[in-house]
């Protein structure tokens, strides 16, 4: 009897401790990162007898888990990768909104200004034609301006956003480093490991996944060390490390991420995180939006550089040859260079633009390699682009770019260069007289209507070839005088007809080809036909000519001429001003449509992971209840035996009174 | 196979909040008309309609061109009609006041008509457009392109400048005629050569025809011709002035008769007397506005001179021959004024053309088919409501609520 009241005791307790675990499960069934336990029962250890063993009852053996930790590691592979792209494709679509507003971009800006180009061209003289093109020239500059702030903000709200995940990581490390130690202490003390502390920390693990790929490794004592990377550690048993948002060496409005190593001293891991919402965002910044800043800054770059150009081959209202327009982004001192702070030289690099139409959306990083060697290495892959070497001072020139070495730097030393990344910034006007719009042409040609031949002369133009004999400066030409072109019949010729002409009444005569260049003092025409001894010709500077549009006709063919884009293969220009902005928004259309395609799949494969884990370890209540009912029972049947022994042993007594 | 509760529900709502996504973007499609919302949703077709869209706007603006090319046309062919119809005029009075019928007090009339004229050419030649740009000085648009000088002839200030504007791609068509075109560089004289009476002759000879008949033997050399009383008989000579030759030798001088040299042919008629002379010359450039100054002057001259008649006589020949070389010039820039106008025409309607096509392309690239997207709308909204219905049915079934 005692047997039957020991055995129907131990089948109390263990329903006791299963209804225990099963109370546990129904109330933590929508914890997160919460696994249903199990109790193990045992029977007890039989007591032998001569006849056989006797069953002693039931026990709880241990409390276990449900888990496979393959789909748990799992869960956090595929939530590292899902968070990295649902940032990266928010981020995007940022500025993919930002461009697809038709209000927003700068085509119809670009549109606008050209329109009022060509109105300036059908009445150059007209001066509310004229207010109006620098009125549209204006918005075309505030757009791209605005354009470029707007992106530029989610330049600062990135650097808020990695502030934020590297304060998560550091918080979720050291927390994943304490419950280690918990953990390893539990375990010890109780010979079982901490299911729900196990639970807590799969999900801190999962929660740190979330804003950085990592990896783990489980110690013997139930430790975990975490890794980031390519196995810098953030987490080795007890201890975390930490990880630091720092300045960049070049620009101190940039920054780059540290790995502190536990001495204090730092190690750059930027370029090493990937995955999670910090890896989104450092791939999103590198991918999508520093060459967004670079395409729209050599847009900028190009429509001042190239419209500048042309302007000033034309003639103002006020007799004088066009400045520019668009403030000059050749000038020296416009392109961005940034020291490397950890260069120990004192070497002075400078960057120019040279050729706007060769320019491309590259950051270059110039490293001197010592022995007068120097590389220019394309961003941000660090690969190196071009080389060249020699004695200080130098330059040399690539994809528009001239670099100058005036100071040699020590070996090892870099220098970034940015030659468009804030140009859609600076860019800016820089006329603000409507007469100072250069509409005219700079030269005209006329004959002398006394002229007996039939000669004719073309209607003249500017010298811009600075290498050509006859060039003059700009500020020469506005004072050069008409340049008479005479002709006349040579000793050898037959008259009346003309074989020789002298410029300017001089004395040199010079053969005559009809149709061929005559040039002198930054002015060149062509005179065709058969000139008559003795017939003249001028050139001049095209003073007073308000209805002329020649200049202005050539400003809006701008519009749709290929100007940049130019390889460097002998192919030329290949953009317009609007298909290298049609560029910018195809590229972050096309990199946002990546994103959401990928990351649409990927929340398809992380729901999977999710599911496939929550089959073996996620709490269905209907089970629960099931079990409940069961257990219930068997607790109500091991009661009735508890009973009957009482009974047993009542009858007992009554049988001896 | 064991599912989890909590996986029960998170599958029923991702499933709704997926059908909601579709709906919002479905409806939006809807409310904006637009297939495509964001540059990602299509980025080949959003730079394509970048492109497209920078093209309607050029070509709109061809067309903006085109309009102010074809008014300013107009205003030339206009002004150039109304010089046309002068000229004519003018030209009648010329033959008028040449015919020989008329007394000196007559041509007085004829001239006072002719000056009136005259103003009315000049103003026509100096009219402005509806900026107050003059339309003939060329690109000098602020110049008063034909003046009077204090010498009395007409003087062009303007410049050879013509003016495109352009009306296509690869099309600039000029919407102007610098006045040096229209009215100031006239050949004189046949157009060739011009044939001048020396003004100190006192016979009665004149011009009365002049011509090309060998362009191979014409060499654009000067020329004098004399004639020479030889005892009774009218001798004439020519002498090449360029080179010094005497081309015709002393030869007998009949009225009438052509005289002949190095491919020109001149016919004089009337009686020379020893000593006069004629010259031939290349011809020079002379304005309209000063040929017609010419004649009227011819016509205020006193005949009763010596040599009055004949002097009339020739200077009305070149004047009429003046006057058609500038007329024939004038319907030639109507001519291509004409031209331009139809070219004008066949860029305005491929522009228009241009236009539509590329309308029709950026609707078919951006706009949604409305009536696929509102039964793509319906549907979704049948499937997530169909969510919905069976999320709350099936979170209803518990074995809780049995025991």
């Amino acid at each position: 009897m005692a047997d039957i009241l020991g055995i129907g005791t131990s089948g109390l307790i263990a329903y006791q401790n299963t209804l225990n675990t099963i109370s546990h499960n129904i109330s933590n069934s929508t914890t997160e990162g919460y696994s249903r336990q199990r109790t193990d029962m045992a029977t007890r250890p039989p007591q032998g007898t001569g006849i056989g063993f006797f069953g002693s009852g039931v026990q709880v053996t241990a409390v276990d888990r449900v888990v496979d930790e393959f789909l748990i590691g799992q869960i956090r592979t595929q939530t590292s990768r899902n968070s990295e792209l649902a940032g990266y494709y928010d981020l995007a679509s940022r500025i993919d909104n930002l461009l697809s507003d038709p209000e927003a971009g700068i085509t119809p800006t670009l549109q606008e200004f050209f329109d009022s180009v060509q109105a300036v061209a059908d009445s150059p003289g007209s001066i509310p034609a004229r207010e109006v093109m620098l009125t549209s020239g204006e918005l075309v500059v505030e757009r791209m301006q605005y354009v470029h702030e707007s992106i530029a903000s989610i330049n600062d709200a990135i650097k808020l956003d990695v502030q934020n995940a590297v304060g998560e990581i550091n918080k979720y490390a050291a927390s994943i480093a304490d419950i280690n130690e918990q953990i390893v202490l539990q375990s010890q003390k109780f010979g079982h490991p901490p299911n729900d502390m196990l639970d807590q920390r799969d999900e801190l693990l999962r929660k740190l996944s979330e804003h950085i790929n990592i990896s783990t490794l489980e110690q013997d004592d139930g430790a975990v060390n975490v890794f980031m990377g390519t196995g810098q550690p953030l987490v080795t048993n007890y201890s975390s490390f930490t990880l630091e948002m720092v300045e960049s060496d070049y620009d101190p409005t940039e920054f780059e991420l540290e790995l502190g190593n536990g001495n204090g001293v730092g190690v750059n891991v930027t370029d090493l995180i990937t995955g999670g919402s910090l890896g989104g965002t450092l791939s999103f910044k590198q991918e999508i939006l520093d060459p967004s800043l670079n395409q729209l800054g050599r847009v900028a770059v190009g429509l001042a550089t190239t419209f500048n150009a042309q302007h000033a081959e034309g003639m103002t209202l006020n007799d004088e040859l066009g400045g520019n327009f668009f403030n000059d982004f050749t000038t020296s001192g416009v392109v961005e260079v940034y020291d490397n702070g950890t260069n120990t030289g004192s070497g002075v690099v400078t960057a120019d633009i040279v050729d706007a139409s060769q320019l491309t959306a590259d950051d270059y990083v110039l490293r001197y390699d010592g022995g007068n060697n120097y590389s220019v290495l394309r961003q941000p892959n660090n690969t190196v682009a071009t080389t060249f070497s020699g004695a200080v001072p130098i330059s040399s020139q690539f994809e528009g770019v001239q670099f100058n070495v005036t100071t040699v730097p020590d070996a090892g030393d870099t220098f970034l260069v940015r030659p468009t990344r804030t140009a859609a910034r600076n860019i800016d006007m820089a006329i603000d007289d409507a007469s100072d719009i250069a509409a005219a042409g700079a030269v005209r040609g006329y004959a002398n209507t006394s002229n007996l031949g039939d000669a004719t002369i073309s209607a003249g133009e500017l010298i811009t070839d600075t290498t050509d004999p006859d060039y003059v400066t700009p500020a020469v030409f506005n004072t050069v005088t008409p340049v008479t072109i005479d002709f006349r019949t040579s000793g050898g010729g037959t008259a009346p007809y003309a074989d020789e002409y002298s410029l300017d009444g001089g004395t040199t005569w010079n053969a005559y080809t009809s149709g061929a260049d005559i040039s002198l003092n930054g002015m060149r025409v062509q005179i065709s036909g058969t000139p008559f001894d003795g017939d003249e010709f001028t050139m001049e500077r095209n003073t007073g000519a308000t209805s002329d549009n020649r200049n202005a006709l050539a400003l809006g063919q701008l519009q749709t001429s290929a100007t940049l884009g130019d390889k460097g293969t002998g192919a030329g220009p290949t953009l317009d001003y609007q298909s290298a902005y049609g560029q910018l928004v195809a590229m972050v259309g096309n990199k946002t449509h990546q994103a959401d395609i990928s990351r649409g799949a990927q929340e398809k494969v992380l729901e999977q992971a999710v599911a496939a884990r929550d089959r073996i370890s996620g709490v269905n209540l209907d089970e629960e209840a099931a079990n409940l009912i069961k257990f219930q029972q068997a607790y109500q049947a091991t009661a009735r035996v508890v009973t009957t022994a009482q009974t047993m042993f009542q009858t007992l007594l009554d049988s001896v009174r | 196979m064991r599912i989890s509760t909590g996986q029960m529900s998170t599958s029923a709502l991702n499933a709704m909040l997926e059908r909601q996504v579709a709906l919002n973007k479905t409806q939006l499609q809807v409310a904006t008309g637009k297939k495509y919302l964001t540059p990602s949703d299509d980025p080949v077709a959003s730079a394509a309609s970048l492109g497209l869209e920078q093209t309607k706007a050029v070509t709109e603006r061809y067309q903006v061109n085109a309009n102010a090319a074809e008014a300013r046309l107009s205003v030339e062919e206009a002004a150039l009609t109304s010089v046309s119809d002068q000229i004519q005029r003018i030209r009648e009075l010329t033959i008028r006041g040449g015919s020989g019928t008329h007394t000196d007090t007559d041509r007085q009339f004829i001239a006072q008509e002719m000056r009136e004229l005259l103003e009315g050419l000049v103003q026509v030649a100096n009219t402005k457009d509806n900026n107050g740009k003059y339309v003939f000085s060329g690109n000098a648009g602020d110049t008063t392109p034909f003046v009077r000088s204090a010498a009395g002839n007409y003087v062009y200030q303007g410049d050879d400048g013509q003016r495109f504007l352009q009306i296509g791609p690869s099309h600039q068509v000029a919407d102007s005629d610098p006045g040096s075109d229209v009215f100031a560089d006239i050949r004189t004289g046949n157009g060739t050569f011009d044939v001048q009476d020396d003004p100190t002759n006192t016979g009665s000879s004149h011009v009365t025809a002049s011509s090309v008949t060998d362009q191979t033997a014409y060499a654009d050399h000067s020329y004098t011709i004399d004639f020479v009383d030889n005892a009774g008989t009218m001798e004439y000579s020519v002498t090449d002035t360029t080179s010094g030759a005497v081309v015709v030798p002393a030869s007998a001088y009949t009225s009438g008769g052509a005289i002949t040299f190095d491919g020109q042919s001149i016919t004089i008629e009337g009686q020379p007397v020893d000593g006069d002379s004629y010259t031939v010359e290349p011809s020079s450039r002379q304005n309209l506005f000063d040929t017609v100054q010419g004649i009227i002057n011819a016509l205020e001259a006193d005949t009763s001179l010596p040599g009055g008649e004949a002097r009339l006589g020739n200077d009305i020949f070149r004047g009429l021959n003046n006057l058609d070389l500038a007329h024939e010039n004038i319907l030639g820039i109507r001519g291509r004024i004409g031209a331009r106008m139809n070219s004008i025409d066949h860029d305005v309607s491929a522009n228009e053309n241009m236009v539509l096509q590329v309308e029709k392309t950026l609707s078919k690239l951006n706009d949604v088919d409305l009536a696929e997207a509102i039964t793509r709308m319906n549907q979704q909204m049948t499937s997530l409501e169909a969510a919905q219905k069976s999320f709350t049915q099936i979170q209803g079934l518990s074995l809780f609520n049995y025991i």
